[in-house]
């Protein structure tokens, strides 16, 4: 159920208040969303209510979908990314200056705490979660679209309001980072507990 | 291709958009370029690190939400389009009316109320204020040839009982000569057609004329004084 057609129809039914119609249209694309804002936000509470947001605007307003401007879950993340965006801002944050200082894992926090946890493939998952939220706001969402919702770089470009050239450049930014960052990963099998330590160092699991 | 052109390509064939001419000459250097190579499985590396995140789900609380949102939205919206409806169907039934007709026909009727009311209120305008018309000119009787008069002037005006209807009123006011002296008397009768009061040997009359279908209940109307010498 990725054609644009079904996706229409899709809309059309729900909008006239067909429920099993928007059923199938958010199982196909909750957890590609909340993944998004998941990902971007670190807070499990916080990324529902964004996901939340981005279906009621697909419910009270589906004719700002064009399908000819990307496919719906672009739109949906757009949405979604609109309210992460108003969420920083209420915040206090600017989009530069956000980094992983405020960023919440709980996963991996409760990972590093419970010694059963403690298991390697957990670790260095953690690891990762860190790395990519240590990432500048918009080399992340750039990231994140692309590795875990395999969006192109138009799609991207079309969420994110920019363009293709600069999408593309957050990327290589961002890939450069991970390399340096996850590096211990990429060149020993042992290299994760040395890693976490230096990751860990400045962050506090509270 | 040198190493410079391979690493820029590096990206867009770990993101599949190089096309395939490019990938061939990618592959060829990198099967002989050892630094290249190596940026290209880190490229890899990464890739796979970040894929190794498990699925993220969200509570079924969300699910819940989101589909209370999806109820309460369609059905705000069902029972506000019921209300014009029921609406409509009190004033007009099983009549469909077109609604630019509605609005055209509803505009001719106010069109009209006003039309009616501007008119009305221009009648009224002109018995209140309008000119009392004096149909009948005093002449000296013809009995008494050596009494002439002066010219005619107001000397008083006083109120006159308007009729209801739609008639023509006149006022007259009689001037009797008397052996104590002129007394004037004022009288109403209903004004036929073609009606002119002349003066007898006794009187000199004036009429006041009122039109209207609205008139006021009372109007006023000139009593014309003429001064014997």
């Amino acid at each position: 159920m990725t054609n644009p057609r079904d996706h229409i129809r899709l809309i059309k039914k729900s909008s006239h208040g067909d429920e099993a119609a928007f059923s199938q249209l958010y199982d196909l694309y909750r957890d590609r969303v909340f993944g998004f804002a998941l990902r971007m936000l670190g807070d499990h509470e916080t990324a529902e209510d964004v996901t939340h947001e981005a279906f009621i605007a697909l419910i009270e307003h589906p004719e700002r979908y064009a399908p000819e401007r990307g496919s719906l879950l672009t739109f949906l993340c757009g949405v979604a990314r609109n309210h992460i965006l108003l969420h920083w801002r209420r915040r206090g944050y600017r989009l530069e200056e956000q980094m992983a200082d405020d960023w919440q894992i709980a996963a991996p926090c409760a990972a590093a705490q419970n010694p059963l946890n403690n298991v390697l493939g957990r670790e260095r998952e953690a690891t990762v979660a860190a790395a990519v939220a240590g990432l500048p706001v918009l080399q992340r969402e750039a990231l994140v679209l692309r590795e875990y919702q395999e969006l192109s770089y138009a799609e991207i470009a079309s969420v994110t309001s920019t363009t293709v050239d600069v999408i593309k450049m957050r990327l290589s930014r961002a890939r450069q980072s991970l390399t340096s960052r996850l590096s211990a990963y990429l060149n020993s099998e042992e290299g994760p507990h040395e890693l976490h330590r230096s990751t860990t160092k400045s962050r506090t699991c509270a | 291709m040198n190493c410079t052109e391979a690493q820029q390509n590096l990206e867009p064939a770990l993101d599949g958009v190089l096309d395939k001419t490019g990938r061939q000459l990618l592959h060829e250097h990198v099967s002989t370029c050892a630094l290249c190579k190596e940026k290209l499985a880190q490229l890899e590396g990464v890739r796979a690190l970040l894929r190794e995140a498990g699925p993220t789900q969200p509570s079924q609380s969300l699910d819940a939400r989101v589909m209370g949102s999806f109820r309460k939205h369609h059905a705000a919206s069902s029972g506000g389009a019921a209300a014009p409806s029921r609406l409509r169907d009190l004033f007009l039934g099983s009549l469909r009316v077109p609604v630019p007709i509605m609005a055209i026909l509803l505009l001719a009727v106010t069109a009209m109320v006003f039309v009616a009311y501007r008119t009305g209120k221009q009648n009224a305008q002109y018995i209140v204020g309008g000119p009392v018309a004096v149909v009948g000119i005093p002449e000296a009787p013809p009995e008494t040839p050596s009494v002439s008069y002066t010219p005619l002037v107001v000397d008083k005006t006083v109120p006159v009982q308007a009729p209801s209807r739609i008639v023509q009123v006149a006022s007259r006011h009689r001037r009797n000569k008397s052996s104590a002296g002129i007394k004037n008397e004022v009288t109403e009768q209903p004004l036929k057609s073609s009606t002119v009061i002349t003066s007898n040997s006794t009187s000199y009359s004036t009429v006041a004329v009122l039109k209207g279908f609205e008139p006021l209940p009372t109007a006023t109307a000139r009593i014309i004084k003429g001064e014997q010498r």
